[in-house]
């Protein structure tokens, strides 16, 4: 009964006519406002003035902005007439918008500039806000605001409001800039060959290095805001025709599900999105590189910007995806080829190599070759720890050196390597607390770990390997072989987006299989990989050539050029 | 959540039979096929083939006459509630019981080449709670570990025998049919044992896509099981001759002739540790087998619940039900292949000789 009875008094709310809306000319509304903004600040950012509109008075509308904003020291009010006409005044914060701009393309056309072409603001207030859009201001976009909330909101954004007396409107203009890096060359991810523009902190340079790669106007960018405090821009960028819709709507329904304080970075949303939150294996794809998100997008998928962090989110993502480097792409196919096998096989390295050392020395000397097998007798005779307290010490303090590594000043940076070499390296084997061969291992898959190209995957590989490294020094060959049987039960089992991780592998698509373990010349990838859904095929033909005729490939062929 | 709401393909299927079946037998049945047949042993797949593929024939009627059901569901259809409830139980039975054996044979093998000293309790716990984990995922994640160890178990037999290929003595294989036919069907009728468990096809294929084809991959993955036995035991039989039936894993043995030379001076103990993995599928594949049989025998919706406990129960069961591994292969040699056809052919040809008579098949709506 009581729901009836609600949903009628909403009904009536909405039904009323504007002379009953709340707005700023209410004293009422005033005071309630600022009693809120007194006394519970906390519900602002959640639930806003809902229904508040801007006020037909200039002095109440910009109380209320300047008691909301806390008489900030960067929000500008800027009075002016316009015209010899009514008053107005600018609103923005100065350190979002660029004064400059405002200066100009704002308040010069309507002050000065108008007096000065003669031009008459019209005293209908309607008219009046339509005069100013299209005739007077300089700028691109602008457009008309109602509500408190969307005015306030705007100003957030670095955009500029134009109150007018009596108009019960605010005129939005888009004066935001702020200065942020430029363009350089992406740290973590470095080519040799290929582009070298990579994201930076700012939404609106991502999005257009994104967009100046894509002649299509078929891709596409959904803009939300995510975060109840920082609000903060967050764009669904993918290609319509070629990212599977099933796909979208899933990651449209796990991007507005979140409802956090505030996004400070991708990384973020990368922990809410997640398919699996309790594994060691990343299952979003990140990437500072533009070229990397338009190769992506061509292949169906859909990626994720936020304002303030220069990565993007790519999803869905495979473990063939992480191990990938853009600069696969760019080299040619068979040298390609070779590194990425070399990196599989570093990586098995990394997971395998001291677990299976301490296996074979513990538990199977018999595997070792006798010449091998007596130098590493020798090496560990007057050792005191088990092979394996061995490994698990110096591989803590391996990662222990990296850790350190990464966080110190560049300068001290440098003595940390001295610390590592000499005093782990050399003075440990001499003292014969751990034997050589140990040292050689862990560094060796140390330097393993490096090639491969995503860091957050590496993570997970180094945990794996400490897992499997427990369960071959107490169980041996059979702990070595279920730890890797779990893993890879594991891996099968993981899910990206609805995307079995280890795909096109297993399930196997064979037609997927020339971008994975290897990558073959791109003239064979005539299929794109699916994303989700069915086959789509790729009727696309590298060569330009007359119809029907299959190229002439190698031979170096003139039809190979684009020209005829 | 039902078998059929998962999907395999039939490329799946196959990579999922080849290693789920093959590896046990790849590595323990030239003994016992040459305790009988001597030097003729590598005929005994072939001899073999016949009556597996009977099996999966039969298999695949059944699940053409009932796309959508495993066998405890339509059971009770045509023969009857009660006996079919029954027949459910005793094809649950075999793969329980097959599951405890195979648990049993990888933990004797274990001890016995490479951790004397390890617990057989804890070898076979801890594979009972590793391939629990797989089965728990469902039959698409077994599939998709199916095709990642396919390749890898072929590659590891190929390596075997190149690695032998110095010690092989074709001239061991001679005198071919010394004795006639007759012992090599006798061997034939232990091989069997291993490949009529092609019954797995009665859960598998209401969850493979397209009954035909999943059929005809089945009929492939025993060409290729039975090639694979033919090789295996033709190189075990040239490399020990007749010494063969006196070993007890002679494929094993045979990994431990070759050698990589100055870098793995022993291969074996790879092999131990590839073997774990393929017969964790084989364990997990029976386990989900039974788990799935029981399930449906007794009507329980979610047959997830049933795995962790029924993998306990199979430990204790494997640990417990024989007293050395002197028992375990005279049970193979001499009980297990009459025993085990008992539920691998006479019970589906039973009930499927029912259903033909009585003409019992799913409605066409339940089709879809």
């Amino acid at each position: 009964m009581s729901n009836l009875f609600r949903s009628f008094l909403s009904w009536l709310k909405r039904r009323r006519p504007a002379f009953l809306q709340p707005s700023l000319d209410s004293r009422w509304v005033q005071q309630a406002i600022e009693k809120r903004v007194a006394s519970k600040p906390g519900t602002i950012p959640d639930k806003g003035f809902p229904g508040v509109r801007m006020g037909a008075r200039l002095d109440g509308n910009l109380s209320v902005i300047r008691e909301l904003a806390g008489n900030a020291p960067d929000l500008v009010m800027r009075d002016l007439h316009i015209g010899a006409g009514p008053r107005a005044a600018v609103v923005f914060f100065d350190t979002l918008g660029r004064s400059e701009v405002v200066a100009n393309q704002v308040i010069e056309p309507l002050t000065y500039g108008a007096m000065q072409k003669g031009l008459q603001p019209p005293r209908d207030p309607a008219r009046l806000g339509q005069w100013i859009r299209t005739q007077v201001v300089n700028t691109t976009r602008v457009t008309l605001e109602t509500e408190l909330d969307n005015v306030v909101r705007e100003l957030c954004k670095g955009k500029s409001a134009l109150l007018v007396e009596g108009l019960p409107h605010a005129i939005i203009i888009d004066t935001a800039g702020y200065d942020s890096r430029n363009v350089t060359e992406p740290i973590g991810e470095p080519v040799v060959r290929g582009p070298r523009d990579g994201f930076v902190d700012n939404l609106k340079t991502n999005m257009s290095l994104i967009r100046r790669r894509v002649g299509s106007p078929m891709l596409r960018f959904e803009w939300m805001e995510l975060g109840r405090w920082t609000r903060t821009p967050v764009v669904i960028t993918y290609l319509h025709g070629l990212a599977d819709e099933k796909l979208l709507e899933e990651v449209r329904r796990r991007l507005a599900a979140i409802d956090v304080d505030g996004i400070i970075d991708t990384s973020y949303i990368e922990e809410f999105i997640e398919d699996t939150p309790y594994t060691i294996f990343p299952q979003v794809l990140n990437t500072e590189r533009p070229d990397m998100v338009v190769a992506s997008l061509l292949e169906g998928r859909v990626a994720i910007l936020a304002e303030g962090s220069p990565f993007a989110l790519i999803v869905p993502a495979t473990l063939w995806a992480f191990m990938e480097a853009a600069e696969d792409h760019y080299q040619r196919w068979d040298g390609a080829t070779l590194v990425r096998l070399l990196r599989y096989g570093l990586v098995a390295l990394v997971v395998l190599f001291p677990s299976t050392y301490v296996v074979a020395t513990t538990f199977h000397p018999e595997m070792l070759p006798s010449t091998m097998l007596i130098s590493i007798a020798a090496a560990r005779e007057a050792v005191p720890f088990s092979s394996f307290t061995e490994v698990l010490l110096m591989e803590i303090t391996l990662e222990a050196l990296r850790e350190a590594g990464v966080r110190l000043p560049r300068p001290i940076g440098q003595t940390i390597g001295i610390v590592g070499a000499i005093v782990i390296g050399e003075a440990a084997v001499s003292a014969q607390i751990v034997s050589a061969p140990v040292v050689i291992i862990v560094a060796f898959t140390g330097i393993s770990s490096f090639v491969i190209p995503h860091f957050n995957v590496g993570i997970g590989f180094r945990i794996a390997r400490f897992f499997i490294l427990l369960l071959a020094g107490s169980l041996g060959l059979l702990g070595l072989s279920l730890g890797l049987m779990l893993l890879i039960v594991h891996l099968a089992a993981l899910k990206s987006f609805g995307q079995p991780y280890l795909a096109p592998v297993s399930p196997l698509r064979w037609h997927e299989l020339a971008d994975t373990v290897v990558r073959l010349p791109r003239w064979i990838m005539r299929r794109r990989p699916r994303a989700t859904g069915d086959h789509p095929r790729r009727d696309v033909e590298y060569f330009a050539g007359p119809e029907g005729a299959a190229p002439e490939r190698g031979e170096g062929s003139l039809r190979a050029s684009p020209g005829d | 959540m039902h078998p059929r709401e998962t999907r395999m393909s039939p490329v799946q299927l196959f990579m999922l039979l080849v290693p789920g079946i093959g590896s046990t037998a790849v590595l323990g049945l030239p003994a016992v096929t040459a305790a009988f047949a001597r030097q003729d042993a590598w005929l005994a797949p072939l001899a073999a083939l016949p009556a597996s593929a009977l099996v999966i024939w039969v298999c695949g009627r059944l699940a053409a006459r009932f796309p959508d059901e495993t066998f405890a569901e339509y059971a009770p259809k045509v023969v009857g509630w009660l006996p079919g409830k029954l027949c459910g139980l005793l094809l649950f039975w075999y793969f329980f019981h097959l599951d405890a054996a195979i648990s049993r044979e990888f933990a004797d093998f274990l001890i016995a080449t490479a951790h004397p000293r390890t617990p057989m309790a804890l070898a076979v716990g801890l594979a009972a709670f590793a391939t629990a984990v797989a089965v728990r995922h469902g039959p698409e994640i077994l599939g998709r570990l199916g095709e990642l160890f396919a390749l890898p178990a072929v590659l590891l037999i190929l390596v075997i025998v190149g690695l032998a290929y110095s010690s092989v003595d074709m001239r061991l294989l001679e005198p071919v049919l010394e004795n006639g036919w007759r012992p090599v069907f006798v061997s034939g009728f232990l091989t069997q044992a291993f490949t009529g468990q092609f019954v797995l096809l009665l859960v598998l294929l209401p969850s493979v896509n397209g009954l035909q084809h999943g059929v005809k991959a089945s009929y492939l993955a025993l060409g290729a099981i039975a090639a694979a036995l033919v090789l295996v035991s033709a190189v075990t039989i040239a490399v020990f001759g007749p010494l063969t039936p006196n070993l007890l894993w002679p494929f094993f043995k045979v990994s431990r002739v070759g050698s990589f030379g100055t870098v793995l001076a022993r291969v074996d103990p790879l092999v131990t540790g590839l073997w774990v993995a393929g017969s964790c599928l084989k364990l997990s594949l029976h386990r989900y087998a039974a788990v799935v049989t029981l399930a449906h025998t007794v009507g329980v919706r979610d047959w997830r619940r049933l795995v962790l406990p029924m993998s306990g129960l199979v430990a204790a069961y494997a640990v417990g039900h024989l007293e050395s591994t002197v028992e375990h292969g005279y049970m193979l040699s001499y009980f297990w292949a009459p025993y085990t056809q008992l539920f691998q052919l006479v019970l589906p040809a039973v009930v499927l000789i029912v259903a033909v008579l009585r003409g019992v098949e799913a409605k066409r709506d339940e089709r879809g």
